[in-house]
């Protein structure tokens, strides 16, 4: 890997949160010394931001895609039984025709029957009335019906009907394969699933606790009554800007540097941290800055915070974490650079 | 073409981590009923449902693929939280009748870096008129965070090695088309 290539991983991990320790520090001091650097980190931040748009449009379109229904003739019919529905009403309408096309009544079928000397061969009584459709169609159906009297019109009709259907259970196969939102489908889940059930479930707050936020710096002897009272100014104003964190790197550089420094422990601001239960059991944490908010935590658990440069560590039960503040849900992740555990586990 | 294929929970996890899109379809089916009655109970219309459904199963597509998840509960209720969130969110933005574009949950959280001086009209047409190959790399790996290993597998790589090299070398050409085109008194504004 060359040395261009590293630069650039390196300032992917910055970018996604990845960097810590010295290598942040370093980073963070380049940042500011170098300001080609700094444009090379803005251009791959602009270039992944521009990538993740694309990416993510892209995935939208399959879900738009799919939502659409496909190019060519569809009959509307989501599914099969649909289709069958569909089939079952066509007959019927067809029965009606029949109807009107028929004589009225069994009698006046067999006395027309009679003086035409048609092939019916069975007794007139035992020949049923050809009162409603579902009876043309289980008549049709009869093995015997070679020896029904079927008029032309008829068998026209009953040809047209056997295309029909033929027609529509295509169609139904073609619907549903093409038609990519089934709404019956849908509507069936709907009756299923109740949207209010979800409106009862919340995460829920467990409890909650103030803890100091504890200042972990390198510092000499000399400049520790500067930064002490820098601590002071700072508390007076009730915050710590960048200004006074970035004051305070430069001289953890130069403590660093020196020949005798001391690890110096001082309590920043209140924290208030609280304890919640979250509904899809997510394990992680939401910070902002002044709010700590922790998720399959037990309230009873030991915490401790501390920041270190300008990064903030958590103590959940002995373990420390990195905390990053924004305002996303994050995961939890260990600290594991020992200079860094070192310095967090430091009396 | 996508088929319309049904996964059980774990399924739509490991298609996810595959980096299977039919997953994110097969998601839209079965969970639309449940979103649209969601929506249309909370002050929603049917225009939106679409929007915020396709926001969540996307999200749920870069969540499953952090490396430390893991699903605990049943797909639709995480969904559901999602759905909730974003559509929460989204009902705050219309009390407020302002418009923020939070269409992209950005992964990069170095909040420090200032990018607002740059054209991004610009980076995004050259993004654009990425090749297919490098386009895909690079959506994969930012957004979607796969590992260099599914990646591989993805596009046919013979290992990690090379979707390293490969990604700095789409990244490259993109950065130096980027820094080529524009002198900096063009490009920075």
């Amino acid at each position: 890997m060359d040395k261009q290539q590293h630069i650039h991983e390196l300032i992917d991990q910055y970018l996604m949160g990845e960097l810590v320790g010295q290598e942040l520090d370093k980073f963070k001091i380049r940042l500011k010394d170098d300001p080609a650097f700094l444009n090379q980190v803005q251009i791959q931040k602009a270039i992944i931001n521009r990538v993740e748009i694309a990416r993510r449009d892209e995935l939208k379109a399959i879900l738009v895609d799919a939502t659409k229904p496909k190019k060519g003739f569809i009959i509307p019919f989501g599914n099969r039984s649909l289709a069958v529905a569909a089939s079952i009403l066509s007959l019927l309408a067809f029965g009606l025709i029949i109807k009107t096309m028929l004589p009225q009544g069994g009698e006046e079928l067999s006395q027309a029957d009679k003086t035409e000397q048609t092939i019916i061969k069975e007794p007139i009584e035992n020949q049923k009335p050809v009162s409603d459709s579902a009876q043309v169609v289980a008549t049709l159906d009869d093995e015997n019906q070679d020896s029904l009297f079927i008029p032309p019109s008829l068998e026209i009709a009953l040809a047209d009907v056997v295309e029909d259907d033929e027609t529509m259970d295509d169609a139904s196969i073609l619907t549903a394969e093409s038609d990519d939102v089934d709404f019956a489908e849908l509507k069936k889940n709907e009756d299923e699933i109740d949207g209010d059930e979800f409106k009862a479930q919340r995460d829920s707050m467990l409890g909650s606790k103030n803890v100091v936020l504890l200042a972990v710096a390198y510092e000499t002897q000399a400049s520790e009554a500067t930064t002490s009272q820098e601590v002071k100014t700072a508390k007076k104003d009730g915050l710590f800007n960048r200004k006074s964190k970035e004051k305070s790197d430069k001289k953890t550089a130069v403590a660093e540097s020196a020949p005798q420094k001391t690890l110096k422990t001082s309590p920043s601001i209140g924290i208030r941290v609280e304890f919640w239960e979250s509904i899809v059991k997510f394990k992680g944490y939401k910070f902002d800055g002044k709010k700590l908010l922790l998720f399959d935590t037990p309230v009873s658990t030991q915490i401790g915070l501390k920041s270190y440069g300008n990064t903030t560590f958590l103590n959940k039960g002995g373990t420390w974490y990195k905390i990053v503040p924004n305002n996303s849900f994050n995961q939890m992740v260990r600290v594991s650079n020992t200079e860094i555990l070192k310095v967090l586990n430091a009396k | 073409m996508l088929l319309n294929k049904r996964f059980s929970d774990s399924q739509l996890v490991e298609e996810i981590k595959a980096g299977n899109e039919e997953a994110l379809v097969s998601m839209q089916k079965s969970y639309y009923a449940m979103v649209k009655s969601f929506i249309l109970k909370n002050n929603g219309t049917e225009d939106e449902i679409d929007d915020v459904l396709q926001d969540s199963i996307i999200a749920v597509w870069r969540n499953v693929n952090k490396p430390h998840f893991s699903l605990t509960v049943k797909m639709s209720t995480y969904l559901m939280a999602i759905v909730k969130n974003l559509w929460y969110k989204q009902l705050k933005k219309k009390t407020r009748f302002t418009v923020v574009d939070e269409s992209l949950q950005e992964k990069i959280t170095a909040d420090d870096i200032k990018t607002d001086h740059l054209d991004h009209r610009i980076i995004h047409q050259l993004v654009a008129e990425l090749d297919e190959t490098c386009m895909k790399l690079l959506g994969y790996f930012y957004f979607d965070g796969f590992d260099n290993k599914t990646i591989a597998q993805k596009m046919g790589f013979a290992n990690t090695d090379t979707v390293k090299s490969k990604k700095y070398q789409c990244f490259k050409r993109l950065q130096s088309s980027v820094t080529t085109k524009f002198n900096k008194e063009d490009f920075f504004n």
